[in-house]
């Protein structure tokens, strides 16, 4: 009989040692540090006329949630934040993905196929090496300006 | 006379690892001659004009900024990467013709630094677009348009997302869903069609 359970006992220490070492391995929560911070900025290449998509990182640092409620261009004749998104009929799509809130102590992530800043009407030809400006407007932290490297594909990291 | 059973295994095992490394035929397109446009204007007769090589299709449009790039650049890595690229060809036909003209394909083209000996840009009238397209089950239709403050109206489509890869004789073998598709995967099934 204690042949039996022992193996079993062995087995569920095994278990809830591995469970308690995965929660260790759990990344700790990035301090808070007062300010927004908006990081790997980049944008597509595009033609004049057509469309391109720009990407980035907003880390709400700040003690309360915020909200990208807007954004502009003045190199697009339309700028607003989409998603990528597979329909009923399984295609591909873009749509609109409205306000965007974040958390106090939270990220919100623009990247390749998923939420990405739709840049329609791009008023002059946007080719690698160049940058296009974004104005960003947050509900509590205002607007905020930065500068998006166009490059081809994302950075690998 | 009588076989000996462990060479009649070896022989059954190797005919399954072939078979198995030569997939079906999905869908045959080695009949079909669709006259499309090239980057340059050309009338390439499509597949047609293809055969011979091994063909890496994409379909795109250039007003698409989130998934059609991931395609474009996934066919620009896989070219890249292939260690032999002899004999292999890629081609991305537009399902938006109405915009992308020879010209407008061209210079998405040259955004990607794409290499005009192995990549073609296709487009044409969209009837015949349109053809293509349906032989090879691939949809598209306009879903979303703004309207600027100057009156211009702009659209975004909803489009099947795929890549897929032709035999020498202009058949379907492999597919893939485009924007996600492995790269590595696709270099070894251009491979197993060499």
């Amino acid at each position: 009989m204690m042949n039996r359970i022992i193996p079993g006992i062995l087995f569920f220490a095994v278990l809830l040692s591995g469970c308690s070492s995965t929660q260790k391995e759990q990344p700790r929560q990035k301090s808070l540090s007062g300010n927004l911070e908006i990081s790997k900025i980049w944008a597509r290449p595009a033609g004049q006329g057509v469309n391109s998509a720009a990407y980035f990182t907003v880390y709400n640092g700040t003690t309360q949630a915020d909200t990208l409620i807007g954004i502009a261009s003045e190199d697009a004749a339309n700028a607003e934040v989409h998603e990528s998104y597979v329909t009923d009929e399984g295609l591909s799509g873009m749509r609109p993905a409205g306000i965007m809130a974040i958390p106090s102590g939270d990220s919100l992530a623009l990247k390749p196929g998923g939420f990405h800043v739709m840049l329609m009407g791009i008023k002059r030809e946007l080719t690698a090496g160049d940058s296009i400006k974004l104005t960003l407007q947050f509900s509590r932290s205002g607007s905020k300006m930065i500068s998006a490297g166009i490059r081809r594909q994302a950075a690998s990291n | 006379m009588r076989l000996p059973k462990i060479l009649l295994f070896i022989i059954l095992t190797m005919g399954y690892v072939i078979g198995c490394n030569r997939p079906e035929v999905i869908n045959d397109l080695s009949e079909d001659s669709f006259p499309l446009l090239t980057q340059d204007s050309t009338t390439v007769l499509f597949p047609k004009d293809f055969k011979g090589d091994i063909l890496v299709v994409g379909f795109i449009y250039t007003h698409c900024p989130d998934v059609c790039p991931v395609i474009t650049a996934k066919l620009s890595n896989i070219n890249r990467q292939l260690e032999n690229s002899e004999g292999v060809h890629f081609a991305e036909i537009s399902f938006d013709p109405a915009r992308d003209t020879p010209s407008v394909l061209k210079k998405y083209m040259q955004s990607f630094n794409l290499d005009p000996g192995k990549f073609t840009m296709l487009t044409g009238d969209s009837v015949t677009v349109d053809s293509a397209l349906n032989k090879m089950d691939i949809l598209a239709k306009i879903a979303y348009s703004k309207t600027n403050e100057e009156g211009d109206t702009s659209y975004l489509m909803n489009h099947t997302n795929r890549i897929l890869i032709m035999d020498r004789k202009g058949r379907v073998r492999f597919e893939y869903p485009g924007s996600v598709a492995s790269e590595q995967i696709v270099i070894e099934d251009i491979n197993k069609l060499r």
